[in-house]
């Protein structure tokens, strides 16, 4: 480049020469700036690890309770001794555990397959199809979630009566197959995420809607298919109200978190409240909740990486 | 291959918004036809017409002479291209290439056959097993080309495909496009706003402004003989000097200047108007390096841009510059990418000369610039039509 016209010259800048590259000293960071660094690092720490404290204490309790002789369980000890790992075994003497578990799992993994199934495609009618009173509908729908459920209670128990489902866990499981307000408007946002020029080049490819949800909007909507599935389990595992209700009155029925209640009160009249089995079958309700959390984490971090991308 | 006529398409988004107004176009087969346009002039929308997207208001649209306008997508034998690719992410590159194929259920090995053609083609065949995450966005691009062109269809369209690249990028991909274009002859629709590929890619190119057609006319005529203002505003950059012009007798003045009217141009109906005067940069030239017997025009020089193989010269003229809707619609279409004007006062137009690189113009300085009379260009500033052009060269729509 030469002179701009009536300026100075511009001072031209040449390529460095190719020379061999000298060791560089590392920096050292100034002793105040290390120093702040440091008290940062503590600070941040303490909070997190209170926090965490905080959360791990109860369930620490109950393990260790779980662990202990029904008189040490109810000392002011904290820590077992012996260790009871017997517990465990004998909560069968009180509650019929497998069986109870069995109706749980039943009850949770049909139900979210259930939620699932049946809010995926009506998620999708309310994201991506174009029909007169979308809007509506879906406004309808979200104002399902604001029906409390002791106003549906009563109306339910009556149909279900007249379905002789009750004493089964039909009416546990069968109305997730038919949609679930919340796992919906769930799906819904997800869906809108996804770009809508996909939904168009598969058209162009050749795909119905039929196809573009399944081939294109559910393979990248699995982690909120997978969190919604979870959320769907973790209701049903913990649920107590509606198997007390509708299944709580047949032995052949009862879930683990109604069994558990009702070895609170079993035990209770024959022996006085046996903590220590208790807070075992405690452990046993809670351990496959932690152990799902644990692998859906996977899928959850999976889903975050595949929507990071566009195009 | 096949061709593509749109009848009086109109399209409207709610009860007065139209994006589309009755256009009616016909494409040939194998023809490249591109759309161009600013931002929300409905070029868009008349692509994802074609494509089946977007249903029409009003109109019809025939592929290959078949009606198609209540068809699906997937029943018109037509190929997309997004701005943004919007290649699968969950599949690997094969398996975006051979999507369209597969739903059209097409043996696997001949799908696997075809996409190693494909991306052989378009150098793209060590990529197959990458998923698109892994891609840079040349590679992308290419991907989404690929995809459409792996199922062979009857019609491609662009929407805006190079957009989203970088600049370099760009005009290399401009150019493979071109060789794509020469080598599969498809009938092809390509929108995009950036003129320069709109002239080096079309066949001929159609020029949209809310939601109408303007102009269909190959780039060369586009460029030498614009039908109004608008056309003669957004095509070209640097974009044509306008201004304000009177014409009296066998001459046109605006501000100082005088330059005779050739006898080829015929405004004898305006003796006396104003009309509008448009001259493209490139039709000024340096008197002092390249000698000619054409009428000069002198102007004091404010500002250079010196670009290498040429120079810009730009001044002003003591005259009112041309503002009218088309012009100021054809200024925003620009994004940024065109000269800022110059802050012209009242009554002064900011002029730009594209001259040859040896020229001696200095800012500040003196000026002498030749004009070929045959190349001005007329419009009438009411109705932004030109003027003074022969019958046939008019290829305005009415």
């Amino acid at each position: 480049m030469g002179s701009l016209p009536g300026r100075l010259p511009i001072a031209t800048v040449t390529a460095p020469s190719a020379k061999p590259r000298v060791d560089v000293t590392p920096r050292r960071l100034p002793p105040h700036i290390r120093r702040r660094r440091f008290l940062l690092f503590v600070a941040n720490h303490s909070v997190a690890l209170t926090l965490a404290i905080v959360f791990l204490m109860p369930f620490v309790v109950v393990f260790l309770t779980a662990l202990m002789s029904r008189q040490q369980a109810l000392s002011t000890r904290y820590w077992p001794h012996p260790f009871v790992w017997s517990n465990f075994l004998h909560i069968s003497n009180f509650l019929p555990i497998l069986r109870d578990g069995w109706n749980s799992t039943v009850y949770a993994v049909l139900s979210s397959v259930g939620v699932v199934v049946s809010s995926v495609p009506v998620a999708y009618a309310l994201s991506r199809m174009r029909w007169r009173g979308r809007q509506i509908v879906f406004i309808l729908v979200l104002s399902t979630l604001m029906l409390p459920d002791q106003v549906t209670s009563v109306p339910l128990y009556v149909i279900f009566v007249r379905f002789h489902w009750i004493g089964t866990l039909k009416p546990l499981i069968v109305p997730n197959f038919l949609g679930d307000a919340f796992s919906i408007f769930l799906l819904r946002q997800f869906f809108m995420t996804i770009p809508e020029e996909l939904a168009d080049a598969a058209r162009v490819d050749g795909a119905g809607d039929f196809r573009i949800l399944t081939r294109v909007v559910i393979p990248l909507a699995k982690p909120a298919l997978a969190a919604v599935a979870l959320f769907q389990f973790l209701y049903a595992w913990n649920d107590f109200y509606y198997p007390l209700l509708y299944a709580g009155n047949n032995p052949k029925t009862v879930t683990l978190a109604v069994g558990l209640s009702q070895l609170l009160s079993s035990v209770y009249v024959h022996f006085g409240v046996a903590w220590n089995i208790l807070m075992a079958g405690s452990v046993i309700f809670m351990a496959p909740v932690i152990l799902i959390f644990f692998l859906a984490q996977r899928a959850f971090i999976e889903g975050v990486t595949l929507t990071g991308i566009k195009g | 291959m096949a061709k593509i006529a749109l009848e009086d398409i109109t399209k409207r988004f709610g009860s007065d918004v139209y994006a589309v107004d009755r256009v009616s176009l016909e494409i040939e087969d194998g023809e490249f036809m591109v759309l161009v346009g600013p931002s929300g002039c409905g070029k868009t929308t008349i692509l994802r017409i074609v494509a089946g997207l977007e249903e029409v208001t009003a109109g019809e649209v025939y592929i290959g002479g078949r009606q198609v306008t209540d068809l699906a997508p997937k029943d018109r034998d037509i190929a997309m291209v997004f701005q943004n690719y919007a290649l699968y992410p969950h599949m690997t590159v094969e398996q975006n290439l051979g999507f369209g194929l597969k739903l059209r259920r097409m043996p696997r090995a001949n799908i696997r056959k075809k996409v190693l053609q494909t991306a052989t083609t378009l150098a793209i065949d060590a990529l197959l097993a990458r998923k698109p995450v892994a891609l840079s966005g040349g590679q992308r691009q290419r991907v989404a080309m690929g995809r459409a062109m792996a199922r062979l269809p009857e019609v491609f369209l662009m929407d805006e495909p190079l957009s989203n690249l970088d600049a370099k990028l760009r005009v290399q991909m401009r150019a493979e496009l071109a060789r794509l274009r020469d080598r599969l002859r498809t009938t092809t629709i390509y929108v995009t706003h950036d003129q320069v590929e709109a002239m080096t890619l079309g066949d001929r190119v159609a020029v949209l402004k809310d939601g109408r057609l303007q102009q269909v006319a190959t780039p060369t005529e586009l460029f030498n003989h614009p039908a109004n203002l608008f056309v003669a505003a957004f095509i070209g950059s640097p974009s044509m000097n306008l201004v304000e012009a009177r014409i009296s007798g066998g001459t046109v003045s605006f501000g100082p200047y005088s330059l005779p009217l050739t006898p080829g141009i015929d405004l004898s109906g305006h003796t006396g108007d104003t009309v509008a005067l448009g001259i493209r940069p490139s039709d000024l030239e340096d008197a002092e390096v390249w000698t000619s017997d054409l009428p000069t025009i002198e102007a004091w020089v404010d500002v250079i841009e010196e670009l290498g193989s040429e120079v810009h010269v730009l001044f002003t003229v003591d005259a009112s510059p041309v503002i009218t809707e088309d012009t100021k619609a054809a200024a925003t279409a620009e994004e940024g990418e065109d000269i800022i004007p110059l802050t012209a006062a009242e009554g002064k137009t900011p002029f730009t000369a594209r001259v040859d690189a040896r020229t001696a113009a200095r800012p500040g300085g003196l000026v002498r610039l030749s004009v070929d009379p045959r190349r001005l260009h007329f419009f009438n500033p009411q109705t932004g039509l030109a003027i003074g052009q022969s019958p046939d060269r008019a290829s305005a729509p009415a």
